[in-house]
């Protein structure tokens, strides 16, 4: 598994340059509302300096150069202060060329996906169209739903109590080995480099939002838009 | 489905003074005990089944009660979590009170599911942060509807923001204070609302009827040509003022949009009329839209159309008439044969309540003048707050309900067909716009080319 993990980050294209200023987004939160209640801006916490630059939100488009991934890109983002804490991974497959039921129809259709849950509800759902069942020909998206909670109705172990274990047993599979280490930092650093000079420059975003524009920006270059989680 | 049986043990949970984190704390622990409870011997439970997010927006107690019963009355067939935010009089200190009741049907074929109702009473600015309240509750990839039972405040950014979070916004433009000025906010959505976003009203639910009328007119192959030979329209309506013509002007709007009919001008003529020049392919269509007095039809409901014209020489004519023969003389009230009788005995409680039932009818009476007093307001131009339960007095469920539709055709006898319309049950028109996923092109364009008349109004 370690391996394979450092592999694939090897196999990610650096980022350097323009591509720096077009494939990322840097963001912090200011003054919003989270959960129903009003928060201060990142500038506004305790002991954060009234000007800092620190990010507290990152967008980022990704590509992997290894034949399994060639031309499929990759869009991650994580920030604080978002509407609310999730973490999943979400496979948009493409749409077909050609459109049985007619563009029409196909209208209201979300391109299938598969969404990996990793927290909160861990488990997985599966998104494709289906006809409404009514005497026109209409297509609207659905959901097929597994959730590990219901589905064995035993609770997944803590993170760190998995972790825990696994080094008392001796185990490394969930540990990051130096070389991972390495890769993911080479890649990193030119990026950060370049946000320390300010390219791009810093997106400010109410707290309780997904993000500044410059993020939904990012995806709509490319005619596609962030999944609502 | 087919049987269903909801459970006694249904949870629930009602916090006071709460934050969302206790929300959904609660809200996760229902949910699991839902799973264990209906996994029975089999470890392997079902999934929790929802198919949407229905989030109603309730300005008073009588709202909320609507939003939850056709919420309920919706999940018992369509597994749904819905929640009911209604804001309340700031209160130093206290922001948030909660409750979740869950609704099991127990379908006899499939498995058991669930529908939650989580009400959200907001005090303060948090209440003009919908998004912020919603956002965590949302499920994931499942529509989110937001059914605003009031006025929504079109002209405020905090409804902006709460739409990001939804597919859909349903209104009843039948329902709102300054319908004019509320309207033309609703057809403004269209435009700068994001790109996801249908919308849905209550009241084009509510015009189905009239809509099915004039198009089985038009169906039958020979009667197609009739479409380009329309030169006149008029449409009755009760009510004063141009706020009272909103549902005209959606009929009209959705012929004229079908039709491509350009809107030319709109002149205020004799009478009340208002007269809307439309131009189509060279030829003129004037639609006449006149304020008729029916007691039994709310502000705003449409009495009649007729449509005419004519076509390679066949001249032709469609009236729609709303209830067109249940004017009723309203008897005299029986108070003012009744001679006081004093005292707390039965007959003068009896005559008590005459007197208040004469009181309310008098109140009804001139429930226009008392808020055009109140207010400076024209007539039609906004409503009283509260005039809900005049309006449901006013309307008589055994004589609206029918629609007397005449067709004559050159020289031909005139056809004559009465409808029984369905129920205006809210539940059912409410899942007949969640049904198409409130992404209506036809009432999109409709909405835009009535909005376009009324702001000629």
């Amino acid at each position: 598994v370690r391996d394979e993990k450092v592999k694939v980050l090897r196999s990610i294209r650096p980022l350097s340059g323009e591509e720096i200023q077009e494939s990322t987004v840097r963001g912090q939160y200011g003054k919003g509302w989270v959960l129903g209640e009003q928060v201060p801006g990142y500038r506004d916490e305790p002991k954060v300096a009234p000007d800092s630059e620190t990010e507290t939100f990152a967008a980022l488009r990704l590509s992997i150069d290894n034949w399994r991934w060639a031309g499929v890109p990759f869009y991650i983002r994580a920030g604080k202060r978002l509407p609310k804490r999730v973490t999943e991974i979400r496979v948009q497959f493409k749409r077909p060329p050609h459109l049985t039921f007619g563009r029409e129809a196909m209208k209201e259709v979300d391109p299938n996906a598969i969404t990996l849950r990793i927290q909160p509800e861990e488990g997985i759902s599966l998104k494709f169209g289906a006809k409404v069942p009514s005497a026109g020909l209409r297509i609207r998206s659905v959901t097929m739903d597994f959730q590990y909670v219901t589905s064995f109705l035993v609770e997944a172990p803590e993170a760190y109590e998995r972790l825990l274990l696994d080094c008392m047993i001796g185990d490394p599979t969930l540990f990051t080995r130096a070389d991972e280490v390495e890769a993911a930092w080479h890649l990193v650093d030119p990026i950060e480099e370049s946000w320390r000079g300010g390219r791009p420059p810093l997106g400010m975003y109410p707290a309780g939002t997904w993000g500044p524009d410059a993020a939904s920006r990012l995806l709509q270059a490319d005619a596609r838009e962030w999944h609502r989680p | 489905m087919s049987t269903t049986s909801s459970t006694p043990a249904d949870p629930a949970w009602h916090g006071t003074d709460v934050t969302m984190r206790d929300v959904l704390g609660a809200l996760g622990q229902i949910r699991e005990k839902f799973a264990r409870e209906e996994a029975g011997d089999d470890e392997h439970a079902h999934p929790r089944n929802c198919v949407m997010t229905l989030v109603g927006v309730a300005a008073n107690d009588e709202d909320e009660r609507l939003a939850q019963r056709t919420s309920m009355a919706i999940g018992t067939h369509h597994p749904a979590q819905a929640i009911v935010i209604r804001e309340e009089a700031p209160l130093r200190g206290h922001h948030l009170d909660a409750w979740i009741d869950t609704d099991v049907q127990r379908p006899a074929t499939a498995c058991a599911v669930e529908c939650e109702i989580i009400t959200l009473h907001v005090r303060g600015a948090a209440a003009d942060h919908l998004d912020a309240l919603v956002d965590p509750l949302l499920v994931s990839g499942v529509p989110t509807y937001l059914w605003w039972t009031g006025t929504p405040p079109f002209r405020k950014k905090e409804l902006l923001d709460a739409l990001r979070v939804c597919d859909g916004l349903v209104v009843d433009s039948a329902k709102f204070d300054e319908p004019y000025n509320s309207f033309l906010g609703l057809a403004r959505l269209l435009k700068v609302a994001h790109h996801r976003l249908g919308l849905g009203d209550l009241q084009w639910a509510r015009l189905r009827p009239w809509r099915e009328m004039i198009a089985q007119f038009f169906t039958p192959r020979d009667r197609r040509a009739f479409l380009a030979g329309i030169s006149e329209v008029g449409v009755d309506y009760a009510g004063e003022g141009r706020g009272n013509r909103i549902a005209a002007a959606l009929v009209i709007g959705w012929i004229a949009g079908a039709l491509d009919w350009k809107l030319r001008r709109a002149v205020a003529g004799p009478g009340g009329v208002v007269v809307a020049h439309y131009e189509s392919g060279g030829r003129s269509v004037e639609v006449n839209f006149r304020s008729v007095e029916k007691t039994h039809l709310a502000p705003g409901e449409l009495s009649a159309m007729r449509i005419a014209g004519s076509s390679r020489g066949m001249t032709f004519r469609l009236t729609v008439q709303h209830d067109p023969q249940r004017d009723r003389d309203h008897p005299e009230p029986a108070y003012r044969t009744l001679h006081p009788t004093g005292g707390e005995d039965d007959a003068g409680m009896e005559l008590a309540a005459r007197r208040a039932e004469w009181h309310r009818d008098v109140l009804h009476e001139n429930l226009g003048s008392l808020h055009h007093t109140a207010t400076g307001d024209p007539p039609g131009e906004s409503r009283p707050r509260s005039p809900v339960v005049f309006r449901h007095e006013r309307r008589r469920p055994d004589s609206t309900r029918v629609l007397l539709t005449l067709i004559e055709i050159g020289e031909t006898e005139p056809l004559r067909h009465v409808q029984q319309v369905d129920s205006e049950d809210v539940a059912a028109l409410l899942l007949d716009l969640l049904s198409t996923g409130t992404h209506d092109e036809v009432f999109n364009r409709s909405l835009g080319a009535a909005a376009e008349l009324v702001h000629k109004f």
